[in-house]
């Protein structure tokens, strides 16, 4: 019988029968069954299954449900629970969709910078640790190996004149050696490993012949190296010495580790960046290594090369924080509330 | 009985008012759980587990049928036996043919030779016949004929229980009633005269 009839016209004679239709429906249904004989056939059928269904028998239960004071136990609160766990989860859902809304809008850098109040605190015991290690022991190595600590924000004058110092190499050739080394050491010597022999062409300038003039150019070089990359826009007077001593000590720590801050510090402050600019001066000053760590500690008070305000960045905004939060929150609440009411089968 | 009394004095533990609110339900709750599991002894566990489940659980209970909220209760506990009971299949006391070793399909060997007071009552025939046929249903249609054609709720409150829309349970309630017609025709001498369709008994 059913065969005849299409799931449509089952549905509608089915509402038909328990008076679910709509006067309209029931009216156009009425004239297809005063019309169609299948169809007053197929509405027989239905109301005999249905009058066949309520005559089941209603059971008498065997036994009593009634709950003793033990079954009954104590109320759970499982579902305020789960309620009060359905609405923090909306809310922190919602506020979450808020906040990340805010965030958007509010757009910019995800980064929070300000100046450290510490950086000048921080940096006069760098520069008396790098005196102290330039005078008492003139070797690379105790260079290379302090050179991959954070830079200092001071400009050492003497630092060109220092450079140039080891005679029989020009600027361009060291460039061109270290550059080589740099690269070969960048993949093969970690920061913290003793530069190989090879490096120390500048460690000529060691020599004892240039022994004081190299004294200079350590102290240099651990005072100067950032400058001097980071401030590529600003001319300087002798750039071709900047690679060299950049160079020979361990590039890529070195590298890595002070261009980033200091070249915010210069793009924000203008007057610090003419701060390391060095002049005719401060260069020729630097004749020797222990004029240039006199003018180490003299320069600093002078307040012309005061150095550059410490940039802290943070790595979470408060919208990402504020995100991560609420994420969790709406995410562990949820979890609550899908754990009680499948468990208690609200 | 003030059934939103009871409820209230219920929620704050009162169990004796909880009780008689019990022993108004037990028999809606014990048969719809009977006609969804087709087993008293399984239904009573259910029906018993959902009154323990509904009393701890009544504070979350926010107004309209009581009876409909109940239900629900009741349904879903049959519906994770269900469940239960297809991870752990257990093997059906049907007949098969000696021969073969093939299920018989017919539902002739319901037709129990040793006479018994509820076997020679038609309606008991009646009975099983329409068990039979409910438990070949779906169980989501299986749910909407015991709540609307046995126990008579209207598509409202059959809807609340179900926690389905009303054309939800409008179609599926249509096309339970079909299916339960074929099943039924199958039973063709084993219900009574007046219930007979129509071509059987021009085939008569």
């Amino acid at each position: 019988m059913n065969n005849r009839l299409d799931a449509r016209d089952l549905e509608l004679l089915s509402a038909y029968m328990d008076g679910q239709l709509s006067t309209r429906q029931r009216k156009k249904l009425e004239l297809r069954l005063a019309a169609e004989v299948g169809l007053q056939d197929a509405l027989k059928d239905l109301r005999q299954t249905r009058s066949l269904l309520r005559q089941t028998l209603s059971l008498k239960p065997r036994r009593s449900f009634m709950l003793t004071p033990e079954m009954a136990g104590k109320p759970s609160m499982g579902g305020e629970v789960y309620l009060s766990m359905r609405l923090v989860s909306a809310l922190a859902s919602v506020l979450f969709v808020l906040v990340f809304a805010g965030d958007l809008i509010m757009g910019g850098p995800r980064q929070v910078t300000g100046v450290s109040l510490s950086a000048p605190e921080e940096a006069a015991p760098m520069l008396a640790e790098a005196g102290e290690l330039d005078l008492g022991q003139a070797d690379s190595n105790a260079y290379t190996e302090k050179s991959a600590e954070p830079p200092l924000p001071t400009y050492l004058p003497a630092a060109e004149e220092a450079t140039e110092e080891p005679a029989g190499f020009t600027s361009e050739e060291v460039t061109d050696d270290a550059a080589e080394q740099s690269t070969e050491e960048a993949t093969e010597v970690p920061p913290s490993v003793t530069p190989p022999p090879k490096e120390t062409k500048s460690g000529d300038a060691l020599s004892p012949k240039n022994l004081a003039g190299s004294q200079g150019a350590t102290a240099t070089l651990r005072s100067n190296q950032r400058p001097k990359n980071q401030l590529t826009e600003t001319p300087t007077p002798k750039p071709s010495a900047t690679p060299t001593l950049t160079q020979t000590s361990e590039p890529t720590a070195t590298m890595t580790l002070t261009k980033t801050p200091t070249n915010t510090a210069a793009q924000e402050s203008g007057a610090t960046q003419q701060a390391f600019v060095p002049d005719d001066d401060q260069i020729q000053a630097g004749d020797n290594g222990q004029q240039n760590m006199d003018n180490t500690r003299l320069v600093e008070p002078e307040g012309a090369l005061q150095p550059a305000p410490k940039i802290v960045t943070m790595p979470f905004s408060v919208f990402r924080i504020a995100e991560v939060l609420l994420a969790v929150i709406a995410l562990f609440s949820g979890g609550l509330a899908y754990y009680f009411k499948k468990k208690k089968s609200f | 009985m003030d059934e939103v009394g009871l409820i209230q004095d219920a929620q704050n533990g009162d169990v004796s008012a909880f009780n008689r609110l019990v022993l108004e339900y037990q028999t809606v709750a014990y048969n719809v759980a009977y006609r969804l599991m087709g087993d008293p002894f399984t239904a009573e566990d259910i029906t018993q587990d959902a009154f323990i489940s509904a009393y701890r659980n009544l504070r979350s209970f926010r107004g309209g049928s009581f009876k409909a909220w109940l239900l629900r209760i009741v349904t879903n506990a049959g519906y994770d036996e269900l469940r239960r009971q297809k991870r752990r299949p257990t093997t059906a006391l049907e007949p098969t043919n000696p021969e073969s070793q093939e299920e018989i399909e017919t539902p002739n060997w319901l037709v129990d030779p040793n006479e018994s007071p509820e076997d020679t009552t038609l309606r008991a025939e009646l009975a099983n016949a329409i068990q039979d046929c409910l438990n070949h249903l779906d169980a989501e249609f299986r749910l909407v004929v015991i709540l609307v054609d046995i126990q008579g709720m209207d598509y409202r409150e059959a809807a609340d229980s179900m926690q389905k829309p009303l054309g939800t349970v409008k179609s599926r309630l249509a096309r339970a009633r079909g299916r339960m017609q074929d099943c039924l025709r199958g039973f063709g001498e084993l219900l009574p005269q007046s219930f007979r369709y129509e071509d059987e008994r021009i085939a008569q």
